[in-house]
């Protein structure tokens, strides 16, 4: 372990930068370490990370769970649990003082007030029980001396800021009566409150909308510049980090593995975790030629990671040298990389090659899909007391293909999913699986039905039965279905469907707990495949996974869809994802559809202007792309639309909207064969 | 909010008539008979059939049970709780002369109880972990496992053996003469006091940390709050919620549940009644008391709906 303390801190004398460099900065973190104390042992959470930010910058940490990320943030507002939380080695500067020897009173001084952070949930960020105006007015009165009189008009100004309407009657509003992107405005005033020279976002819009997420960082990017606050976003989001960053530091399992421009980062990555990281996710602005090339297998445990580079498991690229903790070194860019074989990854040598290379190679044409029907909705509602959560819905979900269902929350989309699997009733209309309306079916067709029709949940944390091990989730749908009348041949089908989803024969005595979120989300497919369905629901089946393993899962779903002929009904709020894996797209927007199409008349054609702002609300991980694209934001949010409107729903969103568009409701029509579209102003031909 | 509270209170009237049947049932389910417990032939003595066929009919005892539940229903319904079959004085008044004490008694030891288990309680979470943490346990454990009887027991032989003084004997009422009130009530209120603080008190604590833990207590401190106000400003309000329930439920307990601990100080309380109406086999006290004590139960939970609403801005009454 000395000898890597050793090298680790000689890395940090190459990087630690020159007098001045140093001086310019206004944070500057240097050879930092972070430990954890847990029952299992020491855990070492960040490993001399080293980075700096010049005034009025905008810094971008990127990195998965666990990489150290949000951990290093905590460290520099000192805010890291004092039970078990440890800074063994390292400096924190933020204007030429060391943050972890001032008193702790100092520090609290500068909190809120010289470095503010905004946090990831805001909906839990804020206090329940106290008014907006109040958290609001807190900093100014703690750091600033204001009277409540001042602090109240300044609060009013800083509201007005973030673009919250009636400022002075929202002061008297508790969270609950703001939305997530509204709270996370209050979020970002209250960070700016005291005129900060540095504010640290910590995922600030993972939990938004896409059209949210944009308004939120265009928002925060503006202010920024406009008040020269440094910025330092963390995010696993690439395109975020494309659109608003200037310099990237890119961070896994606790060490910085590449730092560079932006514009390196994404045109000339330097480290094979970096280059693996942006072949994982599907973008908008690349044809769908090809299998996602994901990183494979997982990242190491923190509590003993290997003692060589920690990436190397996981590299196509390792050597006998990876076996030895690498430098951080400078590149021909002036960045840094923490590779061995920096030198060729320069020369052009060593281009990313995933596990799925072979198969990418050839291009994955998509496999016909069938035009015979499987799902049919028709006509469906659902009304929550007085609110009308989905109107008059009307698709087909054909054999074998992949559906995507894409709007903002709120829209619906949920709602149809649980009625299509008969776990919410419909108000009106039908839902047909091979000519049996669901709603209508007795136990006995129901139970038949159920079997055919699968889920997939979101959360892999929460979907599985803690006590249960993987064997008796995955076969307990097999023994009620008498699928496998005996022990025996039910464990052999659970092990060939482990198999089947990518997990080892002996994880099938395991517990979810010791899974990772990605292996749970497995067995979560394994489970729903154990029915052999005709169609899985996927109700946002992706989301909550770290980028590389999402890759890795959307390939496994398009394998088992090319194997088995399954049909996806695939609800997502990721566009890049939806275009991705699906064959044909429905898009929603407070409960009805507004335009459906296949893939392509979605994404490269889209008609619906509500289409066209979701799609362009999406960063792409390109900075180039993202530099020339006019971000075009949409206004409001899903409650901006009355539920009463008389006409077009999103009329009161729409840059296009007149007074015809609000006072009649549009019907959709065909566009094309096909492409069907509800807006008045395309199916006249005006846009 | 008025509104809220008076239909809440209406739809009280279905339950209660529900609760005047069941016990109606119950009490003449048990064994037992007033007559017979007057007479003490339990103990052998020799009284004539007859006379006691006589008194169980002044008593109106030998009336159908259906015509006894239609009298008693009748009487709820008036709010007329009939007469005790023992001392043959109006039920109410026996209830209300004995109230003052208990309720009296009651009100004193919760109070006490948070005014105690606040602090405690924070103090455990804040210093989670550390010495404080551990004696704060090792007192509210104490509390818990300790029955407030035999507390009370020990209070009284303190008092006698090492102070020697004894409380006074009668009840004066706290505005006649609060020394005097207060020096019978304090440490039955204590012996009472100190389970429900200690209950009270592991409450604070565990909903304290699990708040401490919240998103926007990290919000707090990166404002730069003060950690003393990040736990009583931003904290101990969220805190305190859970444990008004508790309050709540225990502090209705104590209205119906003071038996014990008013044998042992000798207070002459609704606890003490309750004893010698089951004792008696006293149908009509037992009902009444029942009633009332069902009452305060309603009320009481209503008071702390009402109260939740007001403190969490998020809860609307409709």
């Amino acid at each position: 372990m000395a000898h890597t303390e050793q090298m680790a801190s000689g890395a940090i004398q190459d990087l630690v930068p020159a007098a001045d460099l140093a001086d310019a900065a206004l944070l500057s973190v240097e050879d930092l370490h972070v430990e954890f104390e847990t029952s299992a042992g020491r855990l070492r959470a960040v490993e001399a990370v080293s980075f700096h930010v010049k005034p009025g910058e905008l810094v971008a940490i990127v990195g998965e769970s666990g990489s150290g990320k949000s951990v290093t943030a905590l460290s520099v507002m000192r805010l890291l649990p004092k039970r078990n939380a440890r800074v063994p080695k390292g400096r924190i500067l933020f204007e030429g003082r060391n943050l972890l020897d001032l008193p702790e009173d100092e520090m609290r001084r500068i909190r809120g007030h010289q470095i503010s952070m905004i946090f990831q949930e805001p909906m839990s960020s804020l206090n329940p029980m106290m008014t907006i105006g109040y958290q609001l007015m807190e900093p100014l009165i703690i750091h600033l001396g204001m009277n409540g009189e001042q602090a109240r008009a300044r609060a009013v100004e800083l509201l007005g800021l973030v673009g919250i309407t009636n400022p002075e009657d929202r002061l008297k509003q508790y969270p609950h009566e703001f939305s997530g992107g509204m709270r996370q405005r209050v979020m970002i005033a209250i960070g700016l409150s005291c005129n900060p020279k540095l504010i640290i976002a910590d995922e600030p819009t993972t939990a938004l909308d896409v059209t949210i997420q944009a308004q939120i960082l265009e928002l925060m990017k503006k202010l920024a510049r406009e008040l020269n606050i440094a910025l330092v976003v963390i995010t696993h989001n690439l395109g975020i980090v494309a659109r608003y960053a200037e310099r990237v530091t890119v961070m896994y399992a606790g060490e910085i593995t590449e730092s560079s421009t932006a514009e390196e980062i994404f045109h000339r990555p330097r480290h094979p975790y970096t280059m693996g990281l942006l072949s994982s996710v599907p973008r908008l602005d690349e044809p769908k030629m090809r299998k996602l090339e994901t990183i494979t297998g997982l990242p190491p445990n923190m509590l003993r990671p290997p003692v060589g580079c920690r990436f190397a498991e996981r590299c196509p690229h390792a050597i006998d040298l990876c076996s030895k903790p690498p430098v951080l070194r400078g590149t021909a860019a002036g960045g840094l990389s923490a590779c061995h074989r920096l030198d060729e990854i320069e020369a052009g040598g060593l281009p990313w090659h995933g596990a799925q290379h072979a198969a990418a190679a050839k291009g994955v044409p998509d496999p016909q899909t069938s035009d015979q029907v499987l799902v049919s909705v028709e006509g469906l509602s659902k009304n929550f007391g007085a609110m009308r959560a989905v109107n008059d819905v009307n698709f087909d979900i054909m054999k074998g293909e992949t559906l995507g269902l894409v709007g903002e929350s709120g829209c619906g989309k949920t709602t149809v999913g649980r009625m299509i699997l008969g776990l919410t009733d419909p108000s009106e209309g039908a839902i047909r699986y091979g000519g049996t309306d669901i709603a209508a079916a007795d136990i006995n067709e129901m139970r038949q039905i159920r079997r055919k029709l699968q889920v997939i949940f979101q959360d892999p944390f929460s979907s599985l039965n803690p006590r249960m091990t993987i064997a008796q989730i995955i076969s307990e749908p097999l023994a009620y279905y008498r699928l496998f009348p005996t022990r025996q041949e039910r464990q052999a089908r659970v092990i060939e469907l482990l198999e089947q989803v990518g997990l080892p024969a002996h994880f099938a005595v395991r517990y979810p707990h010791q899974l990772s979120g990605g292996q749970r989300q497995r067995v979560g497919i394994a489970r729903a495949l154990a029915m052999e369905p005709d169609c899985i629901v996927c109700d946002e089946a992706v989301s909550a996974l770290d980028v590389s393993i999402q890759g890795q899962i959307i390939n496994l779903l398009e394998d088992l869809r090319e194997k088995l002929g399954i049909a996806y009904l695939f609800i997502a709020h990721d566009l890049a994802v939806v275009r991705h894996i699906s064959h044909r797209v429905v898009v929603m927007y407070l409960g009805e559809v507004v335009e459906i199409g296949d893939r392509d008349q979605i994404f490269e054609r889209p008609q619906h202007p509500y289409t066209k702002l979701l799609l362009d609300a999406v960063p792409i991980p390109d900075p180039t792309i993202e530099k020339t694209r006019n971000a075009r934001i949409i206004k409001g949010d899903i409650t901006s639309a009355p539920a009463f409107a008389k006409g077009c729903k999103f009329a009161a969103r729409c840059p296009l909207a007149d007074d015809f568009c609000r006072t009649r409701i549009p019907r959709l029509e065909d566009h094309e064969p096909g492409h069907r579209v509800a807006c008045f102003k395309t199916n006249s031909g005006e846009v | 909010m008025l509104k809220y509270a008076a239909k809440r209170i209406l739809m009280m009237i279905p339950t209660l008539l529900g609760v005047a049947i069941l016990i109606f049932i119950l009490v003449r389910v048990v064994p037992g008979d007033i007559v017979e417990i007057k007479y003490g032939s339990a103990t052998g003595s020799l009284v004539p059939q007859d006379i006691m066929d006589a008194e169980r009919a002044r008593l109106g005892l030998d009336k159908p049970y259906a015509l006894q539940l239609v009298d008693w229903l009748w009487g709820v319904v008036r709010l007329d709780l009939g007469t005790s079959l023992w001392t043959e004085k109006p039920v109410i008044h026996e209830i209300a002369s004995r109230m003052p004490i208990t309720l009296e008694t009651a009100v004193l030891s919760t109070l006490m109880a948070i005014l105690v288990a606040v602090p405690l309680g924070t103090l455990a979470a804040v210093y989670n972990g550390t010495v404080i943490d551990q004696v704060v346990r090792v007192l509210t454990i104490g509390g818990i496992a300790i029955p407030s009887f035999w507390l009370g027991l020990l209070i009284l032989m303190t008092l006698l053996a090492v102070f020697h003084w004894a409380p006074p004997l009668a009840f004066v009422p706290f505005h006649k003469d609060p020394v005097q009130n207060l020096s019978l009530l304090f440490w039955p209120a204590v012996s009472v006091g100190y389970r429900l603080a200690s209950l009270i008190a592991r409450m604070i604590r565990s909903s304290l940390l699990e708040v401490m833990n919240e998103d926007y207590i990290r919000t707090a401190r990166a404002k730069g709050v003060r950690e003393a106000l990040v736990v009583r400003r931003h904290a101990l309000r969220n805190a305190l919620l859970p444990a008004i329930t508790v309050i709540g439920i225990e502090f209705a307990l104590l209205i119906g549940g003071l038996v014990v601990t008013e044998q042992v100080f000798n207070l002459n309380g609704v606890g003490r009644l309750f004893i010698d109406a089951v004792q008696r086999s006293d149908f009509m006290m037992i009902q009444g008391l029942v009633m009332v004590t069902a009452v305060f139960f309603m009320l009481i939970n209503l008071i702390v709906d009402l109260l939740y609403a007001a403190l969490d801005p998020r809860i609307e009454l409709e």
